[in-house]
């Protein structure tokens, strides 16, 4: 792992001042303390949507924390990867939730989460298809016309690949992101870890997504695990190791990239080290970033590049 | 008929209703007045916090927690003194500083509420907290009293006018009138002159929900700065007794008290995020949240 003070860059020298990069870490109840004795050192807080439905004292206390820092509001029960349409219900409470607190923006994942009645307790990949293509890009105009604004949708990890997919996850993401005329809440470790468990290269991977569209970033780590035998290993999203040296160079690419300001969050959901070893990855993501920018002026869009190689992907698709 | 010309009973139950109905005008009338909504507040400074919860002497008992459990203080029976004769020079912070000049001469723990020099350091947290509306300023407490005399007058005022008829019509039945305009009288007062503000009060809550998981951590996970936090949300009885056994011997009246100052947490919510949609971590199969 490189230290901080390994990469350090000539910050004064970056030319960042038109993008207004900003790196925040969720909120998790466990890490109260410390995040809010360090408000001066995180720019953004993302919290969980769910956690404040039908509960006045959490979300009076949402509404406080937003007053001391700008916060975004992730969902994870909508599902809207799904060919059954969005639960009008669930969005209305986002609604209010959005209503009450005033949020910057909204996410959620490209993911379904249930099955008829039937709650999975998971966010499960969808298969890569058309089908899902066009049943997401329909939950999302739903998803916007109730809540007012449309969410920036987030990437999922997945150990097993979605059966009966006939995308890749890039191209999926590419046509997906399009035809909902959405932004995308990048998580560059569950780009990473995809990429390493089903044989893509994550540069490429990253090369081919619309980086114009890109406007968060979600950073997080994980951990191998057997996958059914000893020869085969996969990496597990599990949000309870700090991001590995990769995802940070996934992120300085990215900057190098994307023509948006972007939201860095980073996310830990167990295990939680020490306040300042948090705060460590907050400033390592800021480096990555300015790194990237720093880079910016000598690098062109990628945008055509990423419509080539998707149509070579997916055998004729112009996404 | 006049209410003057009910007799014993049943002017009692009428002034009985008319001081509720002024009592609830009295708390309508503060809580649309008050300032409300949520403010920036500086929520990594305990001491603020203490300030907002109990006061000068709050933060007092909270800076001698910290350095205490800093080890720049030490407690033997319901004495405290400095560690080491120059433990002064190693803070920063103003009331931190006047305990430790303070103590450098073993005292008794609450005393130090009545040191000068200590009470001006604390009292300086009311300043801000006054700017953020958190606590009334002289405007809000002129309004206050205005609206508070305006009410004792009325409900004195009708009891005095009952009593002034009762004893023309030679009746000397007036003790429980009395009582009910004191009982009354002192419920205004409670009712129109709170300590914080509504905004102060909501923040108080809020912060006590934000917080609240600090409540249940183990000891031995609070660091310094969780502690002097955990003091000052909740009080010092909620710091838990292997890290700060004295806040009986030291404080017995906060102590006999505490129980509503450091039992108003809730859980401060959440699951592990509900990152993973109900199945975060521990291998929930790549939630990819």
């Amino acid at each position: 792992m490189v230290a901080v003070a390994d990469v350090e860059v000539g910050v004064a020298d970056v030319e960042v001042k038109q993008m207004q990069d900003r790196v925040g870490m969720g909120w998790r109840p466990d890490l109260a303390t410390g995040i809010l004795s360090n408000l001066d050192r995180i720019d953004v807080l993302e919290v969980i949507a769910e956690d404040y439905y039908e509960r006045p004292a959490a979300l009076r206390a949402l509404k406080s924390l937003a007053a001391q820092v700008p916060v975004l509001i992730h969902g994870v029960s909508l599902g809207m990867a799904s060919v059954t349409p969005v639960n009008r219900k669930l969005l209305e409470k986002v609604a209010r939730l959005m209503d009450r607190v005033q949020p910057e923006s909204w996410s959620e994942h490209l993911a379904f989460v249930r099955a008829g009645d039937i709650e999975i307790g998971h966010l499960a990949a969808p298969p890569m298809t058309s089908a899902t293509v066009e049943n997401t890009a329909a939950n999302l105009a739903v998803a916007r016309a109730v809540v007012g604004s449309p969410p920036l949708m987030e990437n999922i990890a997945t150990l097993i690949y979605p059966p009966a997919s006939d995308l890749d996850e890039p191209a999926w993401l590419c046509e997906t992101i399009a035809a909902a005329d959405g932004g995308l809440l990048l998580d560059l470790h569950n780009l990473f870890a995809n990429s390493i468990n089903f044989g893509l290269d994550p540069n490429e991977f990253l090369a081919r997504l619309p980086v114009h569209r890109i406007h968060g970033v979600h950073i997080s780590g994980g951990q191998w695990i057997d996958a059914g035998d000893a020869s085969e290993r996969r990496i597990l999203d599990d949000h309870r190791h700090d991001p590995p040296d990769p995802v940070y160079e996934l992120l300085t690419e990215l900057a190098s990239r994307c023509p948006n300001p972007l939201t860095v969050i980073l996310e830990r959901d167990g295990d939680y080290p020490p306040m300042e070893h948090l705060l460590a990855q907050l400033n390592r993501a800021r480096v990555a970033l300015k790194r990237g920018r720093a880079s910016i002026s000598t690098r062109s869009t990628l945008l055509p590049l990423c419509t080539q190689w998707n149509a070579r992907a997916v055998g004729g698709f112009n996404g | 008929m006049s209410p003057f010309d009910l007799r014993g009973p049943q002017f009692l139950v009428f002034y009985l209703a008319l001081g509720a109905i002024v009592l609830a005008l009295l708390f309508l009338l503060r809580r649309f007045t008050d300032p409300v909504g949520a403010v920036k507040v500086d929520m990594s400074d305990p001491y603020l916090i203490a300030f907002l919860r109990g006061g000068k002497n709050e933060v007092l008992r909270v800076a001698t927690v910290s350095l205490v459990h800093r080890k720049l203080l030490q407690v033997s029976n319901t004495l405290v003194s400095v560690t080491s004769p120059s433990v002064a020079e190693s803070v920063r912070i103003p009331v931190e500083r006047r305990l430790l000049l303070y103590f450098a001469n073993t005292s008794e723990g609450a005393s130090a509420f009545s040191d000068p020099s200590s009470s001006f350091e604390a009292e300086s947290y009311s300043e801000p907290l006054e700017q953020l509306g958190l606590l009334p300023n002289d405007s809000i407490r002129n309004r206050r009293m205005i609206v508070l005399s305006s009410a004792l007058a009325f409900l004195v005022g009708v009891a005095v006018v009952k009593i002034m008829v009762a004893l023309s019509r030679g009746r000397t039945n007036i003790v429980f009138l009395i009582l009910l305009a004191v009982m009354f009288a002192f419920a205004a007062a409670k009712v129109a002159l709170p300590r914080l503000t509504e905004r102060g009060r909501a923040i108080l809550n809020d912060l006590q929900f934000l917080f609240g998981p600090l409540n249940s951590r183990p000891a031995s996970s609070l660091g310094y700065n969780d502690v002097t936090l955990l003091a000052a949300v909740f009080g010092v009885n909620a710091v838990p007794l292997v890290i700060f056994p004295y806040a009986r011997t030291l404080y017995p009246k906060a102590a006999a008290k505490s129980g509503n100052s450091s039992s108003g947490s809730d859980s401060g919510g959440g699951s592990c995020g509900g990152g993973c949609g109900g199945g975060c971590g521990g291998g929930c199969g790549g939630c990819g949240s």
